[in-house]
């Protein structure tokens, strides 16, 4: 069981030559450990991989980490943009800013998954002119402003990491999802991605953050959406209802929550760029 | 490299680290155990938290390769100190001497 977790541990150490290395010497030193001590083992052993990757990706160089994050971050609001749109489109009467919005994100990610993802940020820009001449302030086209923006200050498009297999992976992802969203419930596919994707994987996300921290940067972007998309005249009504003593309502706890999730991405990305100092 | 000032100061199991290696060339799993038993048990390392601190040594060339050993078994990567990383450890004892001999100056007067 220890071998088996330390090996898929070390598979996530880049370099060969350090990993039989670590491999050896955790066994050697977890054998007089418990299986707490051994899954301490186990823990460092990914940690010290994800960091190597990390320090691979980005050379060392400060800010480095938070473009790709950026990117990253940018790349699964594109995903719930795309599932969105799809759905309003399947949803409601089509209009010619839903289709253009559906049609801009799918030519986006096209141009992504086969390896030219300069032209993802025009297609974002034309989604996003069609999203908000169409809809206004929406989930879409808020995920897709804060998507443009994480690419412009990350000075590059929405990346999908990995290589090959990792971006077919994605289209496939991304095909079944829209198609889904397409023929199904469209309503219901739409949430379950956008939870997942700005949600639950950020919380991931945030997870490895603490190795590495371009995904701690990624989970910034997720939550910053989640934090804009709040409707403001939502806002100013719990404000006002609260400065008139009538209670917490749900859209302050969201606004609340989401800042301090924004907030606790931000810390968890800059302590593990300190951590990589001496 | 050369700006060791801004290195300092450095964590312990850096330290530690760098203090195992001052000896002479040392491999991972004896780099361990010597800072398990120069700190009395207290720093128990782990190999991926040893090997990421020398990954970052190694970067800023204050750690270098040595040499392998294999005994029949897994190949044995030897690192030691360079004289940058000398200097930083020096420098790390330095300050830590300064600040012991601080305390000590002030509380001298207190305890008669």
């Amino acid at each position: 069981m220890f071998d088996c977790a330390l090996g898929a541990a070390a598979r996530t150490i880049p370099d060969p030559r350090w990993r039989a290395e670590v491999v050896d010497v955790a066994r050697r030193s977890a054998a007089d450990q418990g299986r707490l001590g051994r899954g301490r083992e186990v823990m460092a052993t990914a940690v010290f991989g994800l960091r190597l990757r990390s320090l691979r990706a980005t050379g060392g160089r400060s800010g480095e980490a938070w473009r790709q994050g950026a990117r990253l971050g940018a790349g699964l609001l594109l995903a719930t943009a795309w599932v969105g749109s799809v759905a309003a489109l399947a949803d409601a009467r089509p209009d010619v800013a839903a289709v253009v919005t559906v049609l801009a994100l799918g030519a986006g990610w096209a141009s992504s998954l086969v390896g030219r993802p300069p032209v993802v940020v025009p297609t974002t820009a034309v989604a996003l002119t069609a999203s908000w001449a169409g809809t206004g302030w929406s989930p879409v086209s808020t995920a897709l402003a804060v998507a443009l923006g994480a690419m412009v200050v990350a000075g590059g498009a929405a990346a999908v990491p990995g290589g090959r297999w990792s971006r077919s992976l994605a289209g496939v992802g991304l095909g079944v999802l829209g198609l889904a969203a397409l023929t199904g419930p469209g309503t219901v596919v739409a949430t379950t991605t956008a939870v997942t994707a700005t949600l639950v994987v950020p919380v991931v996300l945030v997870t490895l953050g603490g190795a590495d921290a371009r995904y701690a940067a990624a989970a910034v972007v997720a939550w910053a959406w989640r934090f804009l998309a709040l409707d403001p005249g939502d806002v100013l009504d719990a404000g006002s209802a609260l400065a008139r003593g009538e209670g917490i309502r749900i859209a302050l706890v969201r606004l609340v929550v989401m800042a301090w999730a924004v907030a606790l991405a931000v810390a968890i990305a800059l302590r593990t760029e300190r951590r990589a100092a001496l | 490299m050369d700006d060791i000032g801004a290195a300092l100061p450095l964590r312990e199991p850096t330290f530690l680290i760098l203090t195992a290696l001052a000896a002479g060339p040392a491999h991972g799993y004896g780099i361990l155990r010597s800072v398990e038993e120069m700190s009395g048990g207290r720093v128990r390392l782990r190999a991926g938290t040893l090997y990421g601190a020398l990954a970052r040594l190694e970067g800023e060339r204050y750690v270098e390769f040595d040499h392998e050993e294999s005994d029949g078994g897994p190949i044995r990567r030897y690192y030691r100190l360079t004289g940058p990383g000398r200097r930083l450890l020096a420098a790390e004892a330095d300050r830590q001497a300064a600040n012991v001999a601080l305390v000590r100056a002030r509380l001298r007067p207190a305890g008669g």
